[in-house]
């Protein structure tokens, strides 16, 4: 187990910036996710830490050793990690047993001590009766669980895994992220986790990495992150935060008083927030309540109102910026029409630390 | 933990790629090179007295004109017959595909000189088959086949096939929803064909037509049992017949026709490149094969109809050939007195050029097959999932010896080992060896190609898991690779076996007493008039051929898809 340390790392394919200076520190045993839309760089970030792409600048480092620099670059099998692929990459050819104990054959452990290693891996993913079974007689799960013993066998100080539940169905998905929590809380090993899906990255991180265009754009708690998010992009992508521009008049010690299409609203904010004319606000569904237009309200109209199931998501469109669609979620039984005029009260939001030109 | 290996991935993976593209530079550009050198600058001074003298013989421009209209000839008909047969068997709802496929492309399996033999054992005065019949002209007139027609004709037959197949894969492609679009926009079947699956199915024509016409312009089995007795002399028989008659001493001459019939070959590929290159022919959806059409009341005829040709191209020159390997001597038909198997045991028992030549093919196909899958696995690996300019070349000079015709091969094999070898001081001129240099140059694209194709369908992933697992390079090849390319690897080794086990042009300029091989005893029997033995060998090979086709059928699941031509 170990530590894992990315500086100021960058990829290029052509002029394309794959990675633009992302630096990264996964303390020792923690379970880190690595979360962004495809093409974000997040796949491209996992090939060089395991070591399949070269580094052209800066440096990753596991433990204390630095295994990828412009100067030097230690192979993928030189690292220990192991990898749980998206596709599992369980080899056909070999029995279920014989694909587990594969690194420890190549590292030339005796007979008695592999048998040994291989069924207390395979016992720790419940598969000990599998043993002697192709990869192609198993279920997606029992792959995925093959691969994952695979990795783990030969104690790597490191487990990268690529997205390994997206070619699972819905119930087996969540199932296996109680395993792999389990499993991280038992192993303790450091876990390096890629995945697009946010719930899964919330439910097993114990930090996230948000990445956009190659750029890291918050590494923070998943509480941190929906509560508190840096810019625009994790604001909109974690929980489908909603923005609106304010004016920060008063600011003191986390909590601020934001004007937000003329009507005042109490919010959080970063202890060392300025005033700001031109500031950008994250707000959250459950922050806005429907409520007749009137003074203290936002004046706004219904675009449309989708019932799903003991609410509606309700679709507004505040009238002084009729382009910005607001959601809000409406108990059953007081029902809206599209085209109702309405009024929105905001009980709470977060001033997104770095918008806008004046906080710049 | 320990880890295994003491040399860093990163030599061992440079140390394989120069030594793999050292390998193929001896038996690519070495010999290619060679070959150029002899032509325009002879013992390393710039010459071109070789290259006047012979391009200023008429016999020279004969040749090359013969060469250039045989080729165009059967080109037309291989065309013809293997466009239209291809257009039915894709697109219609023709029954018993599988078993036509396999009949029709049989031909390409079967070696040239073969099939020349056996047409002549259809056809001519003497046939037994003809006799048997009572068909047989009179005697004393001459074979129809003697000619340029004959030459044509059966070069048609022979790559019929060809262009079948990269028409057919062609077809397989085109994706239904842009024959149902063509068809709902109210275009009725044959314009559809016409004006959308045609079109769209001009690389493949044009691919089929180029290697048609390149295979025509390097043809020797069909000129050499043709045009030799008919005196109508194209390049690659002029120049057998000029090293044979002459000797070593003509190399200068030869040299200069290989490099003359080397770039009209080249023209041909060069030809296709710039006809795909004017337009954009990309197919942008993909999706399952169109549905066949129907052909309804014109089913039964057109069924018939295929039959009929592939019983008149394939079954009736075999029977003919088998006829004549039955009797006693040639030109009596074959009934209750003269039916014998004495031929048979004439070439199995008591001819020992016979029984050489078998040794002889077999241990080369199959030293060939082995070599070249040993080189074809790591070099495939490379060419596949790493990319570099110098990997891009190796590709394309590992099909170079192939894509030339083989005579240019042949002469420049001579080149190069004419004199012993240097440092190592000894001569495999006029042993085995120089046959089985030639045919390892030769196939080894015929193995890569199937390993390619076996790669293409790998996960990647596989080999990284293994990395990660600490398997060094050489550790992955062998554990992991070689096992999951192993049966694109088994087809390419029984293609290059089946090619060289019946192979003529090559080692009819480079056997030697005691290095026969079986194309060469069938050639030279038949040159010696000795019809019902050629026969009978030849007879011979095609069971082992035939036997081997079929048991690949068996084990096809577990093929690449395309890899086999024979399997559809």
């Amino acid at each position: 187990m170990a530590r894992l340390t990315i500086d100021r790392l960058t990829k290029r394919f052509g002029d394309y910036k794959a990675l633009d200076a992302v630096s990264l520190d996964v303390r020792d045993g923690e379970f880190i996710a690595i979360l962004g839309p495809s093409g974000c760089g997040k796949t491209t970030l996992l090939r060089l830490v395991a070591g399949f792409d070269r580094a052209e600048e800066g440096t990753i480092a596991i433990g204390d050793r630095v295994v990828s620099s412009p100067e030097a670059h230690t192979p993928p099998e030189d690292r220990r990690i192991g990898i749980v692929f998206q596709s599992y990459a369980l080899w056909p050819h070999m029995s279920v047993a014989e694909n587990v104990g594969y690194s420890l054959r190549v590292a030339g452990v005796a007979a008695p001590e592999r048998e040994r290693r291989v069924r207390e891996a395979l016992e720790l993913v419940g598969l000990a009766s599998f043993a002697e079974r192709r990869p192609a007689m198993l279920s997606g799960g029992q792959r995925q669980r093959v691969a994952l013993a695979r990795c783990l066998v030969a104690s790597p100080s490191l487990v990268l895994l690529d997205e390994p539940l997206a070619n699972l169905d819905v119930h087996l998905r969540a199932s296996m992220e109680d395993e792999f929590h389990d499993f991280h809380a038992r192993t303790g090993t450091t876990m390096f986790y890629i995945t697009h899906d946010q719930a899964e990255a919330m439910a097993l991180a114990d930090r996230i990495a948000v990445m956009d265009r190659g750029q890291l754009m918050q590494l923070a708690t998943p509480s941190e992150l929906y509560r508190e998010p840096a810019n625009e992009m994790v604001a909109g992508f974690i929980g489908n935060g909603l923005i609106v521009p304010g004016e920060v008049r008063d600011a003191n010690a986390g909590r601020a008083m934001a004007r937000v299409f003329g009507v005042d609203v109490p919010v959080r904010c970063r202890p060392d927030q300025k005033l700001a004319a031109a500031a950008k606000l994250c707000l959250r569904s459950r922050d806005l309540v429907l409520a007749p237009p009137g003074p203290g309200t936002i004046p706004c109209r219904v675009r449309r109102s989708v019932y799903q199931g003991g609410y509606s998501r309700v679709e507004i469109a505040p009238e002084a910026m009729p382009d910005l669609t607001l959601e809000v979620h409406q108990p059953e039984g007081d029902p809206v029409n599209s085209g109702d005029a309405v009024g929105v009260r905001i009980a709470g939001g977060w001033v997104i630390p770095d918008a806008g030109p004046a906080a710049a | 933990m320990a880890h295994a290996h003491a040399i860093p991935d990163g030599r061992t993976e440079r140390a394989l790629i120069y030594g793999l593209a050292l390998l193929v530079g001896l038996l690519s550009i070495l010999p290619l090179g060679r070959l150029l050198l002899e032509g325009f600058a002879p013992g390393g001074n710039p010459s071109l007295t070789a290259a006047t003298t012979t391009l200023s013989a008429d016999i020279t421009w004969r040749a090359t004109r013969n060469s250039i209209e045989t080729a165009l000839g059967g080109t037309l008909i291989a065309v013809l017959v293997g466009g239209t047969v291809a257009i039915i068997v894709s697109l219609t709802d023709i029954r018993a595909r599988n078993a036509f496929v396999f009949l029709f492309v049989l031909p390409l399996m079967i070696p040239p000189q073969i099939t020349a033999l056996a047409w002549l054992q259809v056809v001519g005065p003497a046939s037994p088959m003809l006799k048997m019949l009572g068909l047989a002209p009179p005697l004393g007139t001459r074979n129809p086949l003697y000619s340029r027609e004959g030459i044509i004709l059966l070069l048609g037959i022979q790559y019929a096939p060809l262009v079948f197949l990269t028409l057919r894969a062609g077809l397989r492609s085109l994706p239904r929803e842009l024959i149902e679009a063509g068809l709902s926009a109210g275009a009725r079947r044959l314009t559809v064909l016409r004006t959308i699956v045609l079109p769209l199915m001009t690389p493949p024509l044009v691919a089929g037509i180029a290697l048609a016409f390149v295979s025509c312009v390097g043809n020797f089995g069909i000129p050499a049992f043709l045009g030799i007795p008919g005196r109508y002399p194209v390049l690659t028989t002029l120049i057998y017949q000029r090293l044979s008659g002459l000797g070593p001493g003509v190399l200068g001459e030869v040299a200069i026709l290989s490099v003359l019939i080397g770039a009209i070959a080249m023209s041909g590929i060069l030809l296709q490149d710039f006809m795909l290159r004017r337009a954009d022919y990309r197919i942008t959806t993909t999706s399952i094969a169109a549905r066949p059409f129907e052909l309804r009341r014109w089913r039964l005829p057109v069924e018939i109809g295929l039959w009929t040709l592939s019983l008149l191209v394939v079954v009736l020159p075999l029977a003919g050939l088998i006829i004549t390997s039955l009797v006693t001597a040639y030109g009596v038909p074959l009934n209750a007195k003269t039916a014998t198997l004495a031929n048979y045991a004439y070439v199995l028992f008591d001819y020992a050029a016979a029984k050489r030549a078998f040794v002889n093919s077999f241990a080369l196909s199959a030293g060939a097959a082995l070599i070249i899958v040993v080189v074809a696995v790591p070099l495939a690996y490379f060419l596949v999932w790493r990319r570099s300019r110098l990997l891009r070349f190796l590709n394309i000079a590992a099909e170079l010896p192939y894509a030339l015709p083989g005579v240019v091969l042949a002469i420049a094999s001579i080149l190069i080992f004419l004199k012993p070898i240097p440092l190592l001081g000894f001569s495999i001129y006029n042993t085995v060896w120089i046959i089985f240099f030639a045919y390892v140059a030769r196939f080894l694209v015929l193995g890569l190609r199937p390993v390619v194709s076996g790669y293409h369908q790998l996960d990647r992933a596989l080999e990284e898991a293994a990395q990660v697992a600490g398997a060094g390079l050489l550790r992955r090849m062998v554990t992991i690779i070689l096992p999951l390319v192993a049966p694109a690897a088994a087809a390419g080794a029984l293609l290059i076996f089946l090619t060289a086990f019946n192979e003529l042009t090559v080692s009819a300029l480079l056997w030697s007493s005691g290095a026969e091989t079986l194309g060469v005893v069938v050639f030279s029997l038949e040159q010696g008039g000795d019809s019902t033995y050629a026969s009978a060998l030849a007879v011979l090979t095609l069971i082992v051929t035939f036997a081997l086709m079929l048991s690949t059928l068996l084990l096809a699941k577990r093929l690449p898809q395309g890899v086999l031509p024979w399997r559809d």
